[in-house]
């Protein structure tokens, strides 16, 4: 019986040791690790500036500059691998305030947003946001789109985004783009795409008590009768309860 | 063009493009239903229940003798580390009607009903481990099931969830996840989720793994992160009031086994605060990053089974514990991205799997865990590939794709899978990948009730303790289907937040003499005289990565995972 | 011709751009959308450093890049403020080559701007491109006997560098209202500021900015004011909304629309005190 010890031998590594300057204090670390990793290699407890460590989140935005290399990068650290002579450090919270609204009381226009985020008039259009981006968006054009009253492609531009703040960061115009791009999603969500009205039956239906009947009837089944049911429904056909009488929605 | 694997690896990645002609048209043998059970009985890690290196069963508690993989037994099989002696539980810093225990989807619906209910969000306390929000739910990709299809029906969705639980689900638990589908989906979209729709409003509908009807909605790849998002920011509009970087350590209760509230850890100033509650929502997610035997995770870094641990020292019982969902191709390389999901819509392409020697080990479209369990006998057999940093794995041959479909074929189908890849120099049009089975979901979890309450094993429930989420057992039985964890999370989400309201409703907040870790104390005694010898403690808060640990590919050490896991109070 | 809309008639004065649109379908008049134009920088309209203005530069860009392009096109605005940023910008960076030059550095993202684009007004364009005389024989139910007064406020003929007209006293409005069949009103305010910015902080400036602008029109004998700015009006709306039943301050393009019989995209608190006035025509009466 094999046991799960030994389909590997543990921790070696063929890579080289690069060092790093974690907010300047210099480490030697594996040159194959992820910034987040490197700094647990070297011994920092991640609690701030770490989340799901698959890219989905935005907690662990970092800030880094490459050795002779004056530009300023921006990155989450779970997706970036560390370089010889980086400096870096990571972000432990970008400030701002969430407003707080009612998506009852507005609309879908940009006069909503400007009224939540009247900064958004002071973009200058210097692409800062975009450079800053880790997931490659365009928070300038998004912005910018809701100028145009155009809320539906502010919305798919800004749709990949995980709120990490990188842009927010670096905008002149102070602009908080994650917090915009949240009520615009919204407003688009909510007033801008149609509603499935096929949903909306289907709840009425239920609600009506139109399966409740039939339901009763097939919780109780035994086992071997539902995994009959089971195969034929499988194969596209509709459902056939055994010995019922005819239910409406058939 | 340069190569995008090391050296090592490239000899290997040789040997599989000189196979590839030959395997492109191959007809493979399906294994059969004996073969399958031979495979998983040998290599799949849940059915090694007789091996004390897997599974072993619970000394203590109320589900004592049941057995459960060796991770999550050392987590209950532990003593509290919080020292009922030491916490000052007469200065209380939050009186709650409701107190909900993590914000993902789970916690985040319980909180938007139990207000919608009436209760005020200034008397809702919310306590998280880490941010707002942080959770396996902003992670999924897939998307949610509901059956609000013209040729779908709630009997036919439940039919499926059954099916997909191998009959082993609580029948009535099952029955109101699917009659309440299409209603959370309403809901969601009236909160201004952008679902993938067509022109008309009608949802975009695709069919999930194992369910007999298209009903999957989704947001794009980021279904999570959408509807968690969405929930986010209308909890913070309606003014939630929460405790970010403050995990619940432990529940605290009454007399009479009432749970009267929680104590909380602040991972920043280091100090409990004691939160008084009329009622407790525990929606603490999933174990993911407890590495059950010894696989990487899709989980988030908080993802530590820390609400089973709690209700269980309260008294709940734990069912399906002994199952986990394994998803057979996590990235294994590059490093950054180990154990992320590749979807099985390779495979459905084209893509096989084949081993370090070139050879094709396995039909590609067989069960998740049957696939899973192949790739580990290859490994284990020595026909694996192991990176520099140790990790193993076998590689996806993803190449096929487009030899089979014609050239593009593979960006225009698995355009997220290309891009991730990209960002690392590596055209898995051309190149194959290097793939390993990855820890998913927990299937099981605290036993609940219709009404979301946490139960004993006798069945009554635990006064005053609501659970909803990855963190409860039994909608899902011995497996979960694609979609229906989110449908899951909303569905009793909200079924605790609004029947914890109601209680709250009838309740008189505890006194101050009700707040006791009686419970916790009791629960050392008994560990004490089962004779398991430990000096571990739990909940986890957080695994360890520290140090060496960083390098090692968990599990795979002579150690068991738990033995790399910094015990943050220790 | 490239067409620049603005957001502020897109987003708060749509019948400013709906019915200068109709008025162009009529007079043959093909205007192409710059795509993802952006907002001109008119909260910045004052600053002289170029940096803050890219928003104008990347618009410019984008017309420039657009398809099947001679060269030397030309740029129409129809809110005068954006006129004003946008042919500022242009101006500059036309006759400053370091300021052209650090422009193109900075905005590393995109095509280099080559300043060979022009930037008119709409004015200019009926002016220059169709011309007053043609517009009149395209009249098809002139505004005889209206009496209409032009708001030049200051973003069309200030600073002069970039003014459609003389400063001191312009009369392409009054060409223009010749042109539709009605009768230009002289008023000694026409090119006054609104107060512009004020409406946001100071409104009272505004207000009686406003008041006297078109208490001096109306002593005139105006029927209605006519603007070519969205805030102008705004601005002018606020200082008179006692007045305004009995003189309607429209967008220039609106009585262009009337003229030439297309939609005027009347705003339904505007339409019977406009419809009240017309009908009092004889040309108007069916």
């Amino acid at each position: 019986m094999p046991s799960k010890d030994t389909t590997t031998e543990k921790n070696e590594t063929t890579g080289n040791l690069v060092t790093v300057y974690i907010m300047g204090k210099p480490y030697e670390v594996p040159s194959e690790l992820t910034i987040m990793k490197a700094q647990e290699y070297a011994g920092y407890r991640l609690i701030r500036g770490v989340g799901c460590r698959g890219g989905f989140c935005g907690a662990c935005t970092t800030i880094y500059r490459k050795r002779e290399d004056y530009k300023l990068y921006i990155d989450l650290a779970c997706q970036t691998k560390v370089e010889d002579g980086m400096y870096l450090v990571q972000i432990p919270f970008v400030p701002a305030e969430k407003p707080q609204w009612n998506l009852e009381d507005l609309e879908a226009n940009s006069d909503s947003i400007i009224h939540f985020f009247p900064e958004i008039t002071r973009c200058v259009s210097c692409n800062a946001c975009t450079q800053a981006c880790p997931q490659n968006l365009s928070p300038m054009r998004a912005i910018q789109a809701i100028r145009r009253n155009d809320l539906k492609m502010a919305a798919d531009l800004s749709f990949d985004c995980v709120s990490c703040g990188a842009c927010s960061v670096r905008c002149p115009a102070e602009i908080t783009h994650y917090h915009v791009f949240q009520l615009v999603r919204r407003l688009v969500g909510r007033y801008v795409q149609k509603r499935a009205e096929h949903t909306a039956e289907r709840v009425k239906e239920i609600e009506a008590g139109e399966y409740d009947a039939d339901m009763d009837i097939l919780v109780g089944l035994p086992e071997e009768e539902l995994k009959e049911l089971f195969v034929r429904i499988r194969e596209g056909n509709p459902l056939q309860l055994p010995e019922r009488e005819v239910g409406k929605h058939d | 063009m340069t190569e995008p694997y090391p050296e090592y690896m490239m000899e290997s990645v040789r040997k599989v493009e000189a196979t590839r002609e030959e395997r492109k048209d191959k007809e493979f043998d399906r294994v059969s239903d004996d073969e399958a059970m031979e495979i998983l009985k040998e290599w799949h890690p849940d059915y090694r229940k007789s091996d004390p290196e897997f599974f072993r069963e619970i000394a203590v508690g109320p589900s004592k003798g049941k057995t459960v993989p060796t991770e999550v037994a050392n987590v209950l099989e532990a003593y509290p580390w919080v020292d009922p002696k030491s916490v000052d539980l007469s200065v209380i810093e939050h009186d709650a009607e409701v107190f909900v225990i993590g914000t993902g989807g789970a916690g985040l619906a319980a909180i938007l009903w139990a207000n919608n209910e009436g209760v005020k969000m200034e008397d809702i306390v919310v306590s998280t481990k880490l941010r707002l929000g942080d959770s396996n739910s902003k992670m999924s990709q897939g998307g949610i099931q509901a059956c609000d299809g013209e040729d779908d029906s709630p009997l036919i969705h439940w039919l499926d969830v059954m099916s997909g639980g191998h009959w082993t689900n609580d029948r009535t638990l099952a029955r109101q996840l699917v009659m309440n589908g299409p209603s959370m989906i309403k809901w969601m979209e009236l909160l201004g989720a952008e679902f993938d729709k067509h022109d008309d409003g009608g949802m975009q509908e695709l069919m999930a793994g194992g369910a007999s009807r298209k009903r999957i909605h989704s947001c794009k790849d980021y279904t999570g992160l959408e509807l968690e998002r969405v929930l986010m920011d209308e909890a913070l509009s309606r003014g939630m009031r929460v405790l970010e970087f403050c995990p619940t350590v432990s529940l605290l209760t009454d007399d009479s086994s009432n749970v009267t509230g929680g104590l909380v850890w602040n991972l920043e100033t280091e100090e409990y605060h004691v939160v008084r509650a009329k009622t407790t929502v525990i929606a603490t997610g999933g174990f993911g990053r407890l590495h059950v035997a010894g696989f990487p995770t899709t989980n988030h870094y908080g993802a530590t089974c820390d609400g089973v641990v709690m209700a269980y020292r309260a008294g709940a019982d734990i069912v399906h514990m002994q199952s986990t969902q394994y998803h057979p191709t996590g990235a294994a390389y590059p490093e950054q991205i180990v154990g992320l999901l590749i979807t099985e819509k390779c495979r459905s392409m084209g893509a096989q799997l084949v081993d370090a020697e070139g050879e094709a080990f396995i039909y590609p479209l067989e069960t998740r865990d049957v696939e899973s369990a192949a790739e580990l006998r290859q490994i284990r057999e020595g026909k694996g590939v192991k990176t520099s940093t140790g990790q193993m794995g076998v590689w996806l041959d993803t190449p096929l794709i487009d030899e089979i479909r014609g050239e593009g074929a593979f960006e225009e189908g698995l355009a997220a899978i290309h891009r991730l890849y990209a960002r690392f120099d590596i055209d898995a049009s051309k190149y194959p990948v290097l793939v390993h089975p990855t820890l998913h979901y927990q299937n099981g979890g605290i036993a609940i009730n219709a009404d979301a309450q946490a139960i004993q094993p006798n069945g009554e429930p635990i006064g005053r303790l609501f659970t909803a989420g990855e963190t409860t057992g039994g909608v899902h039985g011995d497996n979960r289907l694609m979609g229906n964890s989110w449908l899951e999370l909303l569905v009793y989400g909200r079924r605790a937040g609004i029947s914890a309201a109601r209680l709250a409703s009838k309740t008189k907040m505890p006194r101050k003499s009700d707040l006791k870790l009686t419970h916790l104390t009791r629960y050392s005694e008994e560990l004490q005289k089962s004779g398991v010898k430990t000096e571990r403690c739990s909940p986890i808060i957080l695994p360890n990565y520290l140090g060496e640990n960083t390098m090692a590919p968990v599990g795979y050490g002579k150690e068991t995972p738990f033995d790399r896991r910094l015990d943050l109070f220790t | 011709m490239l067409y620049y809309p603005g957001c502020s008639l897109r987003n708060s004065y749509p019948e400013f751009e709906k019915s200068a649109l109709e008025t162009c379908t009529r007079l043959g008049i093909d205007l192409a959308e710059i795509p993802e134009w952006n907002c001109c920088g008119v909260n910045f309209s004052l600053s002289d450093n170029i940096m803050r203005h890219l928003g104008a530069v990347r618009t410019l860009i984008s017309a420039q890049e657009m398809p099947d392009l001679s060269g030397d096109e030309k740029v129409v605005a129809l809110c005068s403020m954006c006129y004003n940023v946008m042919k500022r910008v242009n101006l500059t960076l036309k006759e400053d080559a370091e300021a052209l030059e650090n422009v193109n550095l900075f905005i590393d993202d995109e095509v280099d701007y080559r300043a060979n684009l022009e930037v008119i007004h709409f004015l200019q364009l009926l002016r220059d491109d169709i011309g007053f005389d043609h517009l009149s024989d395209c009249v098809t139910v002139p505004l005889k006997g209206l009496k209409i007064a032009p708001y030049y406020g200051c973003a069309l003929i200030r600073p002069e560098s970039i003014a459609i007209d003389a400063p001191e006293n312009p009369s392409i409005m009054e060409e223009f209202i010749r042109s539709v069949g009605a009768d230009p009103v002289d008023y000694p305010y026409k090119t006054e500021c609104c107060g512009n910015y004020h409406t946001v902080m100071r409104k009272e400036i505004v207000e009686l900015r406003s008041k006297v602008i078109v208490d001096s029109a109306k002593l005139a004998g105006a029927d209605l004011v006519v603007s070519t700015c969205p805030l102008c009006t705004y601005n002018l709306r606020l200082g008179v909304r006692a007045l305004e039943e009995k003189t309607p301050i429209l967008f220039f393009s609106q009585i262009l629309a009337l003229s030439l019989g297309v939609n005027p995209h009347l705003s339904p608190e505007r339409e019977k005190n406009v419809r009240e006035l017309l009908e009092g025509m004889k040309s108007y009466a069916k």
